[in-house]
């Protein structure tokens, strides 16, 4: 009995020695996000700031080779301040906010105080908080009535949302509940370029919400950002998450376009955008362009039976939004008397 | 007995707590999308194999092997691939005398290119086209958009039709087989 009392005794200390190594060990090692990524180029300049000015990231990762169709090298064109109209109005500030943004996190650290400040050479916004609102500025003003449209009416009135890009910024505030803001780089490795831009969280019991990350704000530009917001809200309250099958996208690819996912939205909003009157007043040639460009290589990424149709299929896109939008887009149901043009796959 | 079971009562409210504190926190993350670097996928003989390789000096590659439909996860690899494959691949791809082939082969598959379609029990068709697609941030080419009169340059994927009826240029051909080499070493890095 007493050796048994000792060998317990001796387990316990020994047990009790080799957790005090580990914690030990533990004190001194580099922390795990340290390894993985020792490049968050924004929380080292918010940390870094002076007298409570931050030195904003100013260059996007994918440069030098960034020779981006939205002019970012040249004219700064989709985070220009002047062309964000935004950037003169507070009504239409306020109305961004209503996106989920007023209820989100870490924008305080993000610069909610500064969100004016631009790079004065580039006339580049510079803020995040700056870059998202120029996000939600694609979702806003290439629908003509801009902070004129009621987002409130219910999504399946397309009496009054009689286009798709006048649809998608209400369906994009009807299913954001907060909007939060992230300093960090959520990369694979050191130094590399894939990153994760966005994540959306979801679940019983809780309000969804959605984390931006450095690469957002600092390595895409206005249009993929505002993309990439339609792709996340889709992921929200609509719950609707990826596919595991194997697609070029890595985590992120749907079966098929049918699936209705978050990447068939991102797409469908991004030919609508690209699908609107050249003589639109906020979408410019490079603004469009750079749509169609982004379409055109996500469209081969996304999904893991690629659609068989192109950018040109949507030319109507912007004239029949019953027809593209929520569950009666292309869905195989054959309950559903709604006709589904080409895109059936 | 009945000590024990005022003592359980406790811990089943902590158990039940627990519980319903795991099913609040039971959330379903989405990472949304990777940014840079290059992506090759290949498509062929019922057979998808993907490529991503990263730009410059880096030179992680990550790779997967998987039959069509590609219905299932299977999981990727990940590997460094040898500095001059990864050189070689990056420089086919960026070799601006190379372009004009590269254009052909789009066009030509674009043009004639087919889909092979199988069917399935309660299930659409399942189409695949036999081609070697390159995306990321590629030199920009000319793409035909319906409805407009002439084409327009933008940066759109490269493509490389892979069956007989579909013209391929010697310089098309030598990028397919770089990404072949590439993806086999990353693969099967053994062999």
């Amino acid at each position: 009995m007493r050796s048994q009392v000792k060998l317990g005794l001796n387990r316990a200390t020994g047990l009790l020695a080799v957790a005090a190594v580990g914690a030990f060990l533990y004190t001194f090692m580099p922390s795990c996000s340290m390894l993985a990524d020792a490049d968050d180029t924004l929380c080292f300049a918010i940390a870094d700031a002076k007298d409570g000015v931050v030195d904003w990231p100013d260059e996007e990762y994918l440069e030098p080779g960034y020779k981006n169709d939205c002019g970012i090298t040249d004219y700064h064109e989709c985070d220009h301040c002047d062309l964000n109209p935004w950037f003169l109005s507070q009504d239409d500030r306020d109305y961004i906010e209503g996106f989920g943004l007023a209820q989100g996190h870490g924008w305080a650290d993000l610069g909610r105080a500064d969100v004016m400040t631009f790079n004065e050479v580039t006339k580049e916004i510079d803020t995040p908080l700056g870059r998202t609102y120029n996000a939600y500025a694609n979702l806003v003003y290439a629908n003509p009535e801009g902070i004129e449209l009621d987002r409130s009416q219910a999504l399946d009135n397309f009496e009054y949302y009689d286009t798709f890009l006048k649809w998608a910024p209400a369906f994009v505030s009807q299913k954001t509940y907060r909007i939060n803001g992230n300093c960090n780089r959520d990369c694979e490795t050191v130094f590399s370029t894939n990153c994760v831009i966005a994540r959306t969280v979801h679940g019983p019991f809780r309000n969804d919400y959605i984390d931006l990350y450095q690469t957002f704000f600092y390595d895409l530009d206005a249009v993929w950002r505002a993309s990439t917001i339609v792709h996340e809200v889709r992921h929200a309250r609509d719950r609707n998450s990826h596919n595991a099958c194997v697609c070029g996208n890595g985590s992120a690819c749907d079966f098929r376009w049918s699936s209705n996912g978050a990447n068939t939205y991102e797409l469908m909003w991004l030919a609508a955008y690209y699908w609107t009157p050249e003589d639109h007043p906020f979408i410019t040639p490079a603004r469009r362009e750079r749509a169609a460009s982004l379409f055109n290589t996500r469209r081969d990424l996304m999904f893991c039976e690629k659609p068989r149709w192109r950018i040109g299929d949507f030319i109507h896109i912007n004239e029949i939004p019953e027809y593209y939008v929520e569950q009666v887009a292309c869905s195989e149901d054959p309950s559903n008397t709604h006709y589904c043009l080409v895109l059936a796959n | 007995m009945t000590r024990n079971r005022y003592a359980q009562t406790p811990m089943r409210a902590a158990a039940i707590l627990c519980a319903l504190i795991q099913i609040d926190c039971t959330t379903s993350e989405q990472p949304y999308s990777i940014t840079g670097g290059y992506t090759f996928a290949r498509d062929f003989e019922g057979e998808r194999r993907v490529l991503r390789i990263e730009p410059s000096s880096e030179r992680l590659a990550t790779c997967i092997e998987t039959s069509l439909p590609a219905g299932t996860s299977s999981s990727w690899k990940r590997a460094l691939l040898a500095p001059a494959m990864h050189q070689a691949l990056i420089d086919l791809l960026f070799d601006e005398t190379r372009l004009p082939s590269y254009q052909a082969d789009l066009d030509a598959v674009e043009e004639s290119g087919t889909f092979i379609c199988s069917p399935r029990p309660s299930q659409p068709d399942f189409c695949y086209m036999p081609e070697l697609v390159v995306t990321g941030d590629v030199p920009k080419v000319w793409v035909k958009v319906a409805s407009k009169p002439t084409p327009r340059l933008v940066r759109s994927p490269l493509r490389f039709g892979l069956q007989k009826h579909v013209s391929l240029s010697n310089q098309g051909r030598e990028l397919v087989e770089a990404f072949l080499d590439a993806h086999h070493a990353c693969w099967d890095p053994e062999d």
